[in-house]
Parts: C-alpha cells; sequence; structure tokens
C-alpha cells in the first residue's frame, strides 16, 4: 500500500468521523477532524514533490495547525457556550473576541495559505530549473 | 427611483454588451467559446473566478441573515469561501492545467471521461452539472426580475426579461470570453462597492464598537461569531464551503483557460483576498442595520432580503446605490453566464460524445443551446415555480457532493475507480435530492442544524472511496500521462 492510499484511507477515516459529529450534533468531530484533513489531502495534493523534499510536510501541517490553535481559542474564548462569547467586555478593533477571532484571524488564513501556495510554486520552480541545470552539465 | 442611479445601471449594461460584442469579433472556434481560447491571464482569470462564485445569494441573503441572525452565515459560509479557493488552486490548479495541455478538454465531462477512461462517468459528472445549471439559471433569473423590479420599477417578469436580454447579448455571442471578461468588469465593481459600502455602514451604525455594544445589549449573540445559527450549522457550512468549493464546475473549469501554467501563481491569493473585501459588504451593512434597527433608527422593512436596498437607499449616496445595485446585478449575471456556458457544453459537447455522436459546427450549436436554456430558463422562472424549487436544491452542495470526489480525489488518487466515481455521483444526487425535498415538505431527516448538502457531501465521499477500494482492478490502471498528473 502506497503512502497515497495511506492519506486516502486517513481522509476515509475523518470523513466518517465528520459524519458521526453531524449525527451526534458535535461540532468538534466535525471541524477538528476536518483540519487534520485539510493537512492529508494538501500532502496527497503536493504529489511527488512531497517524496524528493519531505520538509514540505511542514506546509500541510502548518495548515492544520493554523485552523486546529484558532478554534481552541475560539473554544476557550467560549465561542460554544450559550451566548457564543458575545457577552465578552474586552473588544478588539470593536469586536468582542471570539468575532475578533473569527472575522481577522480566521479570514486572515487566506492570506497565510495563498503564500504558502505560492512559496510552494516558487520552490517547485526552482528543482525544475535546477533539475535541467544538472542535465545540461 | 433616482436619475444617477437609473444611469449607472445604464451604463453598467452598456459595458457588458460592448464587452460581449467585443468577444463575439474574437470568438471564432468552440475552445473560444468554451474555455476562452486558454488565453487568460493570472488577474482575469482570478477575478472571473472569484466573481463567478459570489453570487446574488451570498451578497443580497448575506446582509439579509446577517441583519436577522447575526454572524453565523459569515463565519460559516462566506469566509470559508475563500478558504476553499486556496484549498482549491492547492489541489486541482495545476493537475487541470495539465489537462488542459495534454488533451481536446472544455468540460468536467471531458475530464470524467479522461480521468476514468468511461462514458458512464461523462454522462453522470454532466448530469450533475446540467441538473445543477437549470435549477441555478431558474433562481438567478428569478433574483434578476426582484432587483430589476427594486430598480427600475418594472415588473419583475420584465425586468427578468432585461436582465436575460443583457445576458444573451453577449453570452450568445462571446461565449467564455465574453462570460470572462464581463466577470472581471463585475467582479471589480463588487471590489470597490464593498470597500466604500462598509465605511458607510461602519459610519452609520456609529463604528464598529456602538454597534457591537448595542447588538450586546439587545441580544448577545448577535454580537458572537455564530449569531443566532446553531454551532453545528455553523461547523456545517464551514466544512462545505472550503471543502466544497474544489467540486464547483464554474471555478475549476477556470483552470482550463489560463494560458500559461505560470499564472497560477499569485491567483488564489487574488480571488480570495477579492472575496474577502465582498464579506466587509455584508458585515458591514448587515450588523450595522441590525443595531440601528435596535436604536429604531432603521426604517421596518417586511423581508430580511430588503436589508440592503434599504440600507442603500437610506444611507448612501445615490452614486454608491448606482453602483452598489449595479454590482448585485452583476453578481447575479456573472454567476448566470457561466451556468448558462457549462449548460451548453453539457447539452453540446458531453452528451452527444458520451452516445459516440460527434456535433458539426459546435460554435454555432453552442450558441444556439445558450438562447435555448436561457429561453428555457426564463419559462421556469416564470411559469414552473414549483420545477424551479425543486431544481433550485441541486446547488453548491449537490455540486460538491457530486463532483468534489470524482474530479478532486480523482485527480489526486491513482486507485479511484469509474465505478466509485458513477456510484458517488448517484448517491450524491439521490441523498441531496431526498434531503432537500423532505425538509421542503417536512420531513426532517436528519438531526436539527445539519446542512443537507454537507451531509450528502460526506456521504459521497465516503461511497466515492469505499467503492473505488472494492472495485479496484488492474483494467482501471491510469494512462501514463495521467499518472504524471495524479503524481503532481
Amino acid at each position: 500500500m502506497s503512502k497515497k492510499d495511506v492519506g486516502i484511507l486517513l481522509l476515509l477515516a475523518g470523513t466518517v468521523l465528520i459524519l458521526i459529529g453531524m449525527l451526534a450534533t458535535s461540532w468538534e468531530l466535525i471541524l477538528y477532524p476536518y483540519f487534520v484533513m485539510i493537512g492529508i489531502i494538501l500532502a496527497i495534493g503536493l504529489g511527488k514533490i512531497l517524496l524528493s523534499s519531505k520538509h514540505l510536510i511542514t506546509i500541510p501541517s502548518v495548515s492544520s495547525a493554523i485552523f486546529i490553535i484558532l478554534f481552541m481559542l475560539l473554544d476557550v474564548n467560549g465561542w460554544a457556550s450559550a451566548t457564543g462569547g458575545g457577552n465578552a467586555t474586552k473588544y478588539f478593533l470593536g469586536l468582542v473576541p471570539t468575532t475578533f477571532i473569527f472575522l481577522v484571524c480566521v479570514s486572515s488564513t487566506v492570506i497565510l495559505l495563498s503564500f504558502l501556495y505560492i512559496w510552494v510554486f516558487n520552490y517547485e520552480n526552482r528543482l525544475k530549473i535546477n533539475k535541467n541545470k544538472t542535465f545540461y552539465t | 427611483m433616482n436619475s444617477t442611479i437609473i444611469a449607472i445601471l445604464v451604463i453598467y449594461m452598456a459595458v457588458c454588451i460592448v464587452i460581449g460584442v467585443w468577444a463575439t469579433k474574437r470568438t471564432k472556434t468552440s475552445s473560444d467559446f468554451f474555455i476562452a481560447g486558454r488565453n487568460l491571464g493570472m488577474f482575469v482569470m482570478s477575478i472571473a473566478a472569484f466573481s463567478s462564485v459570489q453570487s446574488g445569494f451570498g451578497l443580497v441573503g448575506g446582509v439579509g441573515l446577517t441583519f436577522s441572525n447575526g454572524l453565523g452565515f459569515v463565519t460559516g459560509a462566506l469566509i470559508a469561501a475563500p478558504i476553499g479557493f486556496v484549498l482549491t488552486w492547492f489541489l486541482v490548479g495545476k493537475r487541470m492545467w495539465e489537462l488542459g495541455e495534454k488533451a481536446e478538454i472544455f468540460t468536467l465531462g471531458d475530464v470524467a471521461e479522461y480521468r476514468y477512461n468511461s462514458k458512464g462517468a461523462r454522462v453522470w459528472v454532466s448530469f450533475a452539472v446540467i441538473l445543477g445549471v437549470i435549477g441555478y439559471l431558474g433562481t438567478q433569473v428569478q433574483a434578476m426580475g426582484i432587483v430589476m423590479n427594486t430598480i427600475l420599477g418594472v415588473s419583475p417578469k420584465v425586468g427578468a426579461m432585461i436582465g436575460l436580454a443583457i445576458l444573451a447579448a453577449y453570452a450568445v455571442g462571446g461565449g467564455m470570453i465574453a462570460g470572462v471578461y464581463t466577470d472581471v468588469v463585475q467582479g471589480l465593481i463588487m471590489i470597490i462597492v464593498s470597500l466604500f459600502v462598509f465605511i458607510y455602514a461602519i459610519q452609520a451604525g456609529g463604528g464598529m464598537l456602538e454597534i457591537t455594544q448595542t447588538l450586546q445589549e439587545a441580544e448577545p449573540l448577535m454580537a458572537s461569531p455564530t449569531g443566532m445559527f446553531p454551532i453545528i450549522t455553523v461547523a456545517c457550512w464551514f466544512f462545505l464551503m472550503s471543502f466544497g468549493m474544489a467540486g464547483q464546475p464554474h471555478l475549476i473549469t477556470k483552470f482550463l483557460m489560463v494560458k500559461n501554467v505560470k499564472e497560477l501563481k499569485w491567483g488564489a491569493f487574488t480571488a480570495g483576498l477579492a472575496y474577502l473585501v465582498t464579506i466587509l459588504l455584508v458585515v458591514g451593512i448587515g450588523l450595522s442595520a441590525a443595531a440601528l434597527t435596535i436604536k429604531g433608527e432603521f426604517p421596518s422593512i417586511s423581508s430580511a432580503d430588503e436589508t440592503l436596498t434599504t440600507f442603500l437607499l437610506e444611507y448612501t449616496p445615490p452614486v454608491i446605490t448606482g453602483l452598489v445595485l449595479s454590482g448585485l446585478l452583476a453578481a447575479i449575471m456573472s454567476t448566470g453566464d457561466s451556468f448558462v456556458n457549462l449548460g451548453a457544453a453539457c447539452i453540446v459537447r458531453d452528451f452527444p460524445k458520451a452516445f459516440n455522436m460527434k456535433v458539426k459546427n459546435e460554435l454555432l450549436w453552442s450558441r444556439l443551446a445558450v438562447v435555448g436554456l436561457l429561453v428555457a430558463s426564463a419559462l421556469f422562472a416564470f411559469y414552473m415555480d414549483t420545477l424551479v424549487g425543486l431544481l433550485g436544491v441541486f446547488g453548491f452542495g449537490t455540486f460538491a457532493s457530486a463532483l468534489f470526489p470524482v474530479i478532486v480525489l480523482g485527480l489526486l488518487w491513482e486507485r479511484a475507480t469509474a465505478k466509485g466515481a458513477i456510484a458517488s455521483v448517484i448517491v450524491a444526487l439521490a441523498s441531496n435530492f431526498i434531503l432537500e425535498i423532505g425538509a421542503k415538505y417536512g420531513l426532517k431527516l436528519l438531526p436539527p442544524g445539519v446542512i443537507n448538502g454537507a451531509f450528502a457531501f460526506v456521504i459521497s465521499i465516503i461511497v466515492f472511496i469505499t467503492v473505488s477500494l472494492f472495485t479496484y482492478s488492474e483494467k482501471e490502471k491510469v494512462s501514463g500521462e495521467m499518472k504524471e498528473i495524479i503524481q503532481g
């Protein structure tokens, strides 16, 4: 069984957990497996470049970790409580902490992940150029 | 309606028609018609991608939902969407582009047949696309009628006819070239107005802190990220909208239109940032209008969907109102043109190819198919409300559940099989239909708060992987070229 097959089986396991989460109405069982799945599918998506540059595993790991940390932070600040953290008396940019984390930090992951994509893109190109140089010299 | 607002709208429509005429001259082959001649640069492709995904519902519905129920829709669905853009670029961006390089691939049906070497996979993928297209088009026509009615005061039917005529003016002749360039104009309008309106909205509400404190005093949940929505709903939306984005045909077919793989590099950033900016409009007006209502300073409205137009007319100058209403129409039309093109591709290319039929003069027939689809969608919207309602359930969740496993997982995993693909599409369509129609008629099969589309999405992924694992054999082995694409 290849590493990719293992990855797909892990995706399957994550999806089953999400299904259970939906039936048990547990947001934790939906979102936390999902964030792990993001890392797994990004690792699969990186394809053969990950096999040759093992350190790139940090990209999917960091992606998953960021979401997990942000949602744990949300949880600590009471987003799952009866008021969703809406009764807080501390404000960041005029927002309660849970709303700030979502509207500012979670949405900023778009920018962060985009930069990771650009970085991988450049890295892949550099590898190809170096490979060509080695081939012709 | 104020003459400035009408003038801005007329200018916007004229620009769409001019682009249509220009694009018609450039459209000479079916490749031009379906994939814009595979000649798009990064900016055009990514703005067109964002603009075709940001629909009228995201803006009008989003503002209404935020006004009435707080931020749950924004945090669950709207913020997840641009995250989905980045995942899509990561997972299938290059792979879709490479497919287009290696073979004559214009549609997702083409992708399915090439990937699985199966006409059955092509038929089922195309069937899923066409169901969604008809559903989406019917609802876009109805939305167009409502917006035109607000702006011009004409009846919704006449308004929809005017909107459809403009859409036809550029979509029939100019195909996808007209589609993407009008999408760019439409996308830029949405971005600019969202920035301006956000500032107006926050000022009208007395600043962000005052808005938050007003909402907190009335109902703390309104100041929270989930709003009045159950947390499980927000979680389901977040999962569906981010992961499922890679299954949206109007987004992933855009990768086939890019001229050079290098153009993909900044695409996720551009499309994601553009979408994030438009969320400001929803957050700004939605929260500000809710706070103003609590203070008794917002006019009473009969439906939450009127929040956007009421706010604009009361709190912004006519130029901004005109631009936002044009932006709104833009959001509806840009989604409509993408879908009409996808539908034409299914009719003229996918279904005939599935039955080994060759369509002569594909370009002419594609144009006729666009006309046919526009007429049919108008008839459905005007005279078959129930049918539009039924087909309207085939939306984002259907595309996510029917196409994500087949296309995205199929392009990532060598052992995916045609049987797995077909089984997952059938299960996705059936589960979406049963769950949505059941809910419509009071039969709620899932626990409260669970989103039907998200549930169907999960089921289809499980079916796809499981059936593929059990049906994989040497016969299913992918070709060398396909293997190269899958390996990335």
